[in-house]
């Protein structure tokens, strides 16, 4: 039988445009765990919250830079003003974090560190929703409204500040991993952390600054998912940062282009990708079935292309 | 068992484009210690891996006694009696020396039922066969259950397979010169008993065809003849035929009966070792690397 | 492992021989020692420790990782629930004895499903899918709500009867759970101890040199994952039993995690290590909500003076932005709420990086960190 689409194109470009919106945030996120898998080889689960802690610094900072009072150029200032303050708290949490919790377990048995990692996620977690008390904050609601549109097509201004700055600060991160000297030794590090100090390689530093340029990309989403959903809790961490490792073994784990890509394919799974299934006789999967979507989609995935989907596909194995 | 006949056809092996070996022809009859040398990167180790099925060839056959293997997954074609080491020693570290050969004797330690998921499937199958390979699973259940339940219940057949096993075991080690460290901890053995251990484990499988990845290498020249020993006395106790890779050619001509050289992924040449030495190809291919000159000890 | 130092004395090993049988023994003198509250929470204790046997038989034998274990705890639970709970669709009224081997056979089957597609995978990507699977099914059991009743859960789930006799106080649903743990314990042991054991290790050591050896390592490891699941289901099953009542909430990722954290904070592949990981991880956090804990806790008022004179003297610089404790008389409730995974979570960051092995290591990892030739990377030090 064939599939008509009943729906009209201006709710398919919708669901595209929403697609890209939370797959700018999922790849941005995804960006962090996949370079310290390529370094570690870990899951660093405490990610999430990392993302989480940049969010509630850049609340705790536009907060206090006025708020809802906000208005005009000084609304730029501040949201330029909430990210700085947002990086740097994630960044910092990140380098404590590793230097407590993962640094003395390199060279434990394999799952220590995971535990480790599990471990400083509850902690952050729990810690920030005894600090405001499970309540849920909300961002100033300060960006300014309106849609740019062309037909059927229309995307709200926020949707393309979140997605223009996810793909400046992509292309910002592509260019240090590939341009610089730091990029290099984050890439030797990956392939091959003896390598790399026997070259002269400094690979405690280079590790730190592995989870330094994670977390900024992960606060810079923080700040992004805040000003697009405002509501923000101690637990927003763990869907996203899930949905972003899922992210990052789509795209092939431990590659950076991968993971970005990664991002935006969930995202659209998430989005177009349901409302295509529901396009299918006898299917009406709500969005509460999204999450559903994600993991199965990342099943599916492994189970056909095991090294993610960008990857080289491997004949051999041993 | 008795020693196997190996005939490999026409044997290609291609990794993304690159040609490892190319139209590898062979025949090595039963009983015979055959020696596989060669420059590095020859597609010597590339050859025992596709023997034991860890790669799939791209084209060609192999026969193991007249039965076709290439395609069949590893455990299979272990049970099948081809049984190997490795070049860089890869022992069950953190097991003891005991069980590291209580495992190669896995597939002969009576458990009830029959291992069902290992009937004769390509290794590497495509997302459909992932799916067929449901088929023939209750079988497969009903088996996992009855070993699962014999490991709990041990009755007397479970525990009199288990102390066979476990006395073979120690003949084994006993035969390659181990006995008394069946307790220890094998990464704790020295270099040289590790590469016993390794053939006691390999031993274990009960093969008819056993190939040794250098076995000598890293030894000195008292170990490596007390290894060339070995060979010949597993050959003729344990009744298997035996392709070793080699880089010390003394051994290579000193145990060998016969002799394939590689080069480049495919094969140049194929004789007696006194043949081989005076062959000018393989002369040629060894030019600047090593000499093969009679008794000469190349470097590793 | 025979211990290759001189022979210790008779009576030790004596001992030795019989510490699993006394150590029962004591266990099932508990109940005649303590309160009704305490013995609610050791059922808990023993009840996790069912799971930690079951999820030790993945992670620590075999080598999987799985982070979805609560799909086969709520595999083995809803059956219970839903062959037996009145508000259920399909409540067939059966018997808890006859639920029992269906539920163990239901989770066998979802572990079997889970494994088949995923055991090509690497260790890592194994970690995210179960955990994705585990989401999975808890998502499922919210919104088939025709079927499950959703996040109402199903409810006056029949208590088990024993020889016409119904397992009804904490004392005996304690000493059936102990029960339980002990024949689980029994089996995993025996398990351990098997060609099957030494497969799983092997596997676990090295896969390619295990399939060389002509271990069949899908097969192997699909029965790591049915045996874990089957564990997780008989579990799951008694665990819907005792509190009557399951709904989808109960059944978290947070249990996935305390399950595996019980495994590895004890010592993967350790019985000790799970009973010892089950009682911290378990244990300490309920002890924590106690009457007698939050008396206790009101009693140190000094040490919240004391506190808060310290944190005083460090808000010198910037008056009042720090908080000040409350009152110890609350701190009982406060420690019910967040603050008991607060201290949950540091609790695994500091085990870990103090043992890393965990607290009771196997006798067979000890040995291997005693004979480290690789001495671990030395202690780090303040900067």
């Amino acid at each position: 039988m064939p599939v008509a689409l009943t729906l009209s194109v201006s709710f398919w470009s919708d669901q595209f445009v929403n697609g890209l919106t939370t797959g700018s945030l999922y790849a941005l996120i995804a960006l962090g765990y996949t370079m310290v898998y390529g370094v570690l080889k870990m899951i660093n689960f405490a990610h999430g919250e990392v993302f989480m802690l940049g969010s509630f610094a850049g609340y705790g900072a536009l907060v206090a830079m006025g708020g809802n009072d906000l208005s005009g150029p000084a609304v730029a200032l501040a949201i330029l003003g909430a990210i700085i303050v947002a990086m740097s708290a994630s960044v910092s949490a990140s380098v404590v974090i590793e230097r407590l919790a993962y640094r003395p377990l390199r060279g434990a048995p394999r799952l220590a560190p995971l535990i480790s990692a599990i471990g400083v996620s509850i902690f952050l977690q729990y810690l920030v929703l005894e600090q405001t008390s499970a309540r849920a904050k909300f961002y100033p609601d300060i960006f300014p409204r309106g849609a740019l549109g062309a037909g059927p097509f229309e995307i709200t201004y926020i949707q393309l500040f979140l997605i223009a700055s996810s793909v400046a600060m992509m292309a910002l991160l592509y260019a240090i991993i590939q341009r610089t000297r730091l990029g290099r030794a984050i890439r030797a590090v990956a392939e091959n952390p003896t390598n790399a100090s026997l070259m002269g390689v400094d690979v405690n530093r280079t590790i730190v600054f592995v989870f330094i340029l994670g977390a900024a990309m992960a606060g810079v989403a923080g700040v992004l998912y805040g000003l697009f959903f405002q509501t923000i809790r101690g637990s927003m961490g763990f869907i996203p940062g899930i949905k972003a490792f899922t992210a990052a073994v789509l795209g092939g784990i431990g590659s950076i282009p991968g993971a970005m890509a990664g991002g935006y394919v969930l995202g659209l799974a998430e989005t177009v990708g349901r409302e295509l299934l529901n396009e299918l006789p006898g299917v009406n999967l709500g969005n509460q079935w999204r999450d559903v979507i994600a993991f199965t989609l990342l099943v599916t995935i492994l189970i056909f292309r095991p090294t993610g989907i960008f990857a080289q596909r491997s004949t051999t194995r041993a | 068992m008795t020693a196997a006949e190996l005939v490999v056809d026409g044997l290609g092996m291609k990794f993304e484009g690159l040609t490892a070996l190319a139209e590898i022809t062979l025949r090595v009859p039963p009983g015979e210690i055959h020696g596989l040398i060669g420059p590095n990167g020859a597609g010597k180790t590339t050859l025992f891996n596709c023997l034991t099925g860890f790669y799939r060839p791209t084209s060609g056959a192999i026969y193991l006694t007249g039965q076709r293997i290439d395609g069949l997954p590893p455990h299979v074609i272990t049970g099948l009696g081809i049984a190997r080491t490795f070049q860089n020693i890869r022992l069950f570290a953190n097991m003891t020396v005991l069980e590291n050969v209580l495992v190669g004797q896995h597939q002969h330690i009576a458990v009830g039922g029959t291992d069902i998921l290992s009937t004769r499937r390509p290794v590497y199958p495509t997302p459909v066969e992932r799916i067929l390979i449901l088929r023939g699973f209750p079988r497969a259940a009903v088996n996992g259950i009855i070993e699962i339940a014999g490991a709990i219940a041990r009755p007397p057949r479970v525990r009199t397979a288990e102390a066979a096993a476990v006395a073979r075991a120690r003949d084994l080690l006993a035969a390659v010169g181990l006995r008394g460290r069946e307790n220890d901890l094998a990464r704790n053995l020295p270099y040289g008993d590790q590469r016993r251990l390794e053939i006691a484990r390999a031993l274990a499988t009960r093969p008819s065809l056993l190939l040794l990845d250098e076995p000598t290498a890293g030894m000195n020249p008292q170990e490596a003849a007390a290894m060339v020993a070995l060979i010949r006395r597993i050959r003729d106790e344990f009744e298997t035929t035996i392709i070793l890779i080699e880089h010390q050619m003394r051994v290579v001509m000193g145990v060998c009966e016969n002799i394939t050289v590689l080069d480049y992924g495919r094969k140049i040449a194929e004789g007696p070792p006194a043949a081989i030495q005076r062959n000018p190809t393989v002369i040629e291919a060894y030019l600047g690397t090593r000499a093969i000159q009679g008794g000469g000890h190349a470097a590793p | 492992m025979p211990d290759r130092s001189a022979p210790p004395p008779p009576w030790t090993r004596t001992l030795a021989r019989f510490r699993w049988p006394l150590f029962v023994a004591f266990t099932c003198l508990l109940p005649f020692l303590l309160t009704d509250v305490w013995v609610q929470m050791l059922v808990f204790v023993a009840l996790f420790i069912v799971l930690g046997l079951g999820l030790n038989v993945v992670v620590g034998f075999a080598g999987l990782l799985d982070l979805g274990y609560v799909a086969f705890f709520a595999a083995g639970a809803y059956t219970m629930g839903l062959l037996t709970s009145p508000g259920s669709p399909i409540d067939a009224g059966l018997d808890f004895w006859l639920i029992l081997p269906i539920g163990i056979l239901i989770a066998s089957i979802v572990g079997l499903l889970l494994g088949l597609p995923v055991l090509p995978l690497r260790g890592d990507y194994l970690a995210i899918v179960t955990l994705g699977f585990g989401e999975i099914i808890r998502l499922f059991l919210i919104n088939r709500d025709d079927l499950t009743r959703g996040s109402q859960g199903l409810s006056a789930i029949p208590r088990p009867d024993l020889f016409g006799y119904r397992i009804d106080s904490f004392t005996e649903w304690f000493y059936f759970v102990v029960a339980a743990a002990v024949v689980v314990g029994f089996c995993t042991s025996r398990l351990r101890d098997s060609r099957i054991g030494r497969a799983w290790e092997a596997i676990r050591e090295d896969e390619d040199v295990a399939a060389a050896m002509g271990v069949n390592t899908t097969k192997y490891k699909l029965l790591a994952f049915a045996s874990g699941a089957a564990i997780g289901g008989l579990g799951g099953v008694i665990y819907a039993a005792f509190i009557g009542f399951i709904s989808p909430a109960a059944f978290s990722l947070q249990v996935s995690i305390d399950v595996l954290a019980i495994v590895i904070i004890g010592g993967m592949g350790s019985t000790p290590g799970v009973i010892l990981g089950s009682l911290i991880l378990i244990g300490v956090p309920r002890i924590l909500q106690f009457r007698e804990t939050s008396d206790f806790l009101a009693n140190l008022g000094w040490l919240r003076d004391a506190l808060n004179g310290l944190i005083s003297a460090l808000d010198a610089a910037t008056p009042g932005s720090l908080g000040r404790l409350p009152p110890a008389e609350t701190w009982g409730a406060q420690l019910a709420d967040d603050t008991r995974f607060i201290i949950f979570g540091a609790l695994l960051v500091i085990i870990m990086v103090v043992r890393p092995s965990g607290l009771w290591p196997s006798s067979r990892r000890r040995l291997e960190f005693a004979h480290d030739d690789t001495p671990p990377p030395a202690p780090v030090t303040a900067p």
